[in-house]
């Protein structure tokens, strides 16, 4: 399979994630670790990444958006894309995809927003680290960024300091700022789990929408296996570092083959949003 | 477990430890076993240099260094741990009462607090000695003074997060009275913040110690005090270092143990 | 700008506590000032009147309004001592200790800033091992004692300045400068230590944030996520504590200024001390304490500008 592709799978084959193990080299602290991941994205699709916390699926998402830089771990594997090893390569070229070709989103956008830096300026950074683009141009662009994740108010919010807004609203600007450069791959580590129902419903749709206006893949990162069935065509069931089940999300949704699923899936309260 | 032994924080607990241990022996000396009586003074010992007899050597007027450097030392024990005790003392009593009670008292004290707070320590310690005049008890006074502003506002914080606490609101269930609440069930549980601001606090009482009798206000000569050696040995510098050498290090060696095992003690 | 006019109301509500706090003092322990004015023969009939003309008679609150005023506009009383106006006795001092404090706040910005960042960037590494430790050691000396070392060093073996020879700022401020520079160190270093260790704990408290891990997803190098996004989080505690370090340093001048021999601020007030001179040193911790008082206010206004969760509303 790894190495037998054909061409037509290649051409929208995005990113390939081949054996990733990621182990930490200081074993008295508990540590996540992850074990043999394997996983294709094409161009367009959703896949979901489910999982309980500590499952490794937050490890897994990281080092795939090349944020795994701590010296006391040890990796191994591929993480393929663009013909580059992700994994192994060097900062500068890993920094060139970072935020330009794949950006993430996080769980807390409160904390993951800087406090004393005006949103704007948070916004525009992805352009002006990989774009050579003038003053308007750049303000054109965030304007249509934030435009583009449907808040009511852009240019008041571009004013303003992360404080100063909702939940939903940061969220938003962050997926603004990740999709400004209007990358290939979002990764998106359970952006919906520090709010509200309601505001979770809205993110979910608006992501939908980026993935079908834009066509960019999401790997999506939830412990929420609803969400999942709600979003994603392919799932990917983690627990203790290993991936148990993948496959369509319908698929392993009506006829699950590992009682670790069958448990998830029966742990969803009944009523969907 | 080298590796382990070594990591910042126990390295600090070990030096801070043997450091303090060290002085406090130097003290026991001093107190018990005190080579040479300090205030002695012989014209044919003057500067003597460092010897079996005298193995830091005499000052200008032939004292034995060893001895005064003992007794200095232990004076600036003794007002530093005298501030301390004031300090946490009083510091308890008014941060306690405004975190615990809060209302219009802890409005008036704190503001108090915070316009007695606006005076660096030794302008503070120096406004009471001049009301006070100099002498170690005053300067113990009015360190101690000078240091209640800074515990109080740091037991009040605590207090304050203390008394929104579940094992507060327990104890007020069960009808526990306010003070049996403050000195039983609050204090036991923020001794570590405590204790790292009451070894800053002892430091700090130490170099304002050694700082006022350097400056003359602290404790009179002839008894003999680590600031005013100093002083007096900073016009021999030249001629004679191991008379400013000495007592320097006593300082020193007194505030480096025990901020480092206020390092390592706070910081768990 | 609400603001900072709530802090202005703030400072002065305190400056009118603390001077008032030290005028009641000063007025407890000083004794009679009439008695002190015109000598214990004097009789009770011409204390008498020379009360009612110096307004002595008047309620406290009175008195210390009066003298209030009259500080402001620049009489600050007679010296006992010197019988001459306080004011013409304190006024070429202040610029003294204010340069030195500034100096060694200047020395601590420069030598505190770049270690401290320099080694929260390189953490554990050789040099960052050598300066904790070298921290740790010089954090202990107190700044008279550094003062004397740096005298032994500058002055006798290297021989850049000449100890004890002050060189006032009105004949040769160029000279001045050097001479200062030394007190000016020896106040800063004990405070240099503390803001490496407070800039470098800050800087690598920050770097756990999730902040940082957004910027580095962004594309951002290292140097350009520190400098970009970390060091103005990072600077936030550091303000306060360099705020106190200046008010510190005009405080810590009085010792210092003894070991040079420094003619400033310091100087009168320990004679004065000495000499229950009150009126100087009534003056002197007024306009010290009403100094650091300002200096607070404009650390917090600052900070009200630098961090934005802070203004206006709060």
């Amino acid at each position: 399979m790894d190495f037998v592709m054909s061409e037509n799978v290649s051409k929208d084959l995005l990113l390939k994630v081949t054996d990733l193990n990621i182990e930490f080299l200081d074993r008295s602290k508990p540590s996540t670790v992850v074990y043999d991941f394997d996983l294709e994205l094409r161009a367009g699709e959703i896949v979901g990444l489910v999982g309980e916390s500590g499952s490794g699926k937050s490890m897994s998402a990281l080092a795939i958006a090349g944020l795994l830089s701590r010296k006391d771990m040890n990796k191994r594997g591929e993480i393929l894309y663009n013909g580059v090893d992700m994994l192994h390569c060097d900062r500068n070229t890993l920094r060139k995809i970072q935020g330009n070709e794949i950006g993430m989103i996080f769980q807390e956008p409160l904390t993951c927003l800087n406090p004393v830096q005006k949103i704007y300026k948070q916004v525009e950074e992805p352009l002006r680290i990989h774009q050579n683009l003038t003053k308007e141009e750049r303000y054109k662009k965030v304007l249509e960024a934030l435009k583009g994740v449907e808040l009511a108010d852009p240019e008041t919010v571009m004013n303003q300091y992360p404080h100063e807004l909702s939940g939903g609203m940061r969220q938003r600007v962050m997926i603004a700022t990740a999709m400004i450069n209007e990358p290939r791959i979002l990764i998106a580590d359970e952006p919906t789990t520090a709010l509200d129902v309601t505001i979770q419903a809205q993110i979910i749709k608006l992501l939908k929408k980026l993935n079908k206006e834009r066509g960019t893949a999401i790997l999506f990162i939830s412990h929420d296996l609803g969400l999942i069935n709600n979003l994603c065509e392919r799932v990917l069931v983690m627990k203790g570092g290993y991936i148990v089940e993948s496959g369509k999300t319908e698929d392993v949704f009506n006829n699950p083959q590992k009682e670790y699923t069958q448990n998830l899936i029966k742990a969803i309260p009944k009523i969907n949003i | 477990m080298i590796k382990k032994l070594f990591k910042n924080k126990n390295l600090n607990l070990i030096i801070g430890t043997v450091i303090v241990a060290i002085m406090v022996l130097f003290m026991l000396v001093g107190i018990f076993a005190i080579p040479y009586e300090s205030t002695d003074i012989s014209a044919s010992l003057k500067f003597a240099p460092m010897s079996l007899e005298h193995p830091f050597g005499c000052d200008n007027f032939g004292r034995d260094i060893l001895s005064r450097v003992m007794e200095g030392t232990i004076a600036t024990f003794k007002v530093a741990l005298g501030t301390v005790i004031i300090g946490t003392f009083f510091g308890i009593i008014i941060g306690g009462v405004t975190g615990y009670f809060g209302g219009i008292i802890d409005e008036v004290l704190m503001r108090v607090i915070d316009a007695v707070f606006a005076f660096p320590s030794i302008l503070l310690a120096l406004l009471f000695i001049s009301i006070l005049g100099s002498g170690t008890y005053q300067v113990t006074i009015a360190l101690g003074i000078a240091f209640v502003p800074s515990f109080s506002r740091i037991v009040r914080a605590e207090f304050l997060k203390a008394k929104n606490m579940d094992y507060v609101r327990m104890a007020r269930l069960m009808g526990a009275s306010n003070i049996r609440i403050m000195f039983v069930h609050i204090l036991p549980n923020i001794y570590p913040v405590l204790i790292s601001s009451i070894m800053i606090g002892f430091n700090n009482a130490v170099l304002a110690e050694a700082s006022m009798s350097y400056l003359g206000i602290g404790v009179q000569p002839p008894e003999p005090s680590l600031g005013r050696m100093l002083s007096e040995a900073q016009t021999y510098i030249f001629k004679v270092p191991n008379y400013a050498l000495f007592p320097g290090i006593a300082v020193i060696l007194l505030i480096l143990g025990f901020s480092l095992l206020g390092d390592a003690l706070g910081e768990k | 700008m609400k603001y900072v006019l709530k802090k202005l109301v703030t400072m002065i509500i305190t400056v009118v506590l603390v001077t008032f706090f030290v005028f009641l003092a000063f007025n407890l322990i000083s004794g009679d000032p009439a008695t002190s004015a015109l000598g214990t023969e004097a009789t009770p009939e011409r204390l008498a009147a020379y009360r009612t003309q110096m307004g002595l008679d008047d309620p406290v609150v009175v008195q210390y309004l009066r003298w209030g005023g009259n500080f402001l506009t620049g009489d600050m009383g007679t010296s006992y001592s010197y019988r001459m106006s306080v004011s013409s006795m304190i006024s070429e001092k202040i610029p003294v200790t204010l340069i030195m404090a500034v100096m060694s706040f200047l020395i601590m910005i420069v030598v505190a800033i770049p270690i401290g960042i320099y080694t929260a960037e390189h953490k554990d590494g050789v040099l960052d091992r050598i300066i904790t430790v070298i921290n740790q050691v010089v954090m202990a000396i107190p700044p008279f004692f550094s003062g004397i070392l740096i005298t032994l060093l500058f002055g006798q073996i290297f021989k850049l300045f000449t100890p004890g020879k002050y060189i006032s700022y009105q004949d040769d401020f160029g000279g001045f400068l050097g001479y200062m520079f030394f007190p000016a160190l020896a106040i800063a270093l004990p405070k240099i230590t503390m803001a490496v260790k407070l800039l470098r704990t800050s800087v690598l408290k920050e770097v756990k944030n999730d902040y940082v891990r957004t910027a580095y997803s962004k594309g951002n190098s290292s140097r350009q996520v520190l400098y970009g996004h970390v060091l103005k989080n990072a600077f936030l505690p550091v303000i306060t504590f360099l705020g106190m370090c200046l008010t510190d340093m005009i405080a810590g001048s009085i010792i210092v200024e003894q070991v040079f021999s420094v003619p400033g601020l310091g100087r009168i007030l320990l004679t004065s001390i000495s000499n229950r001179d009150y009126p100087v040193v009534m003056a002197i911790i007024v306009i010290i304490a009403c100094l650091v008082l300002l200096v607070n206010m404009l650390v917090d206004v600052l900070y009200g500008f630098i961090d934005p969760r802070i203004t206006p509303d709060d």
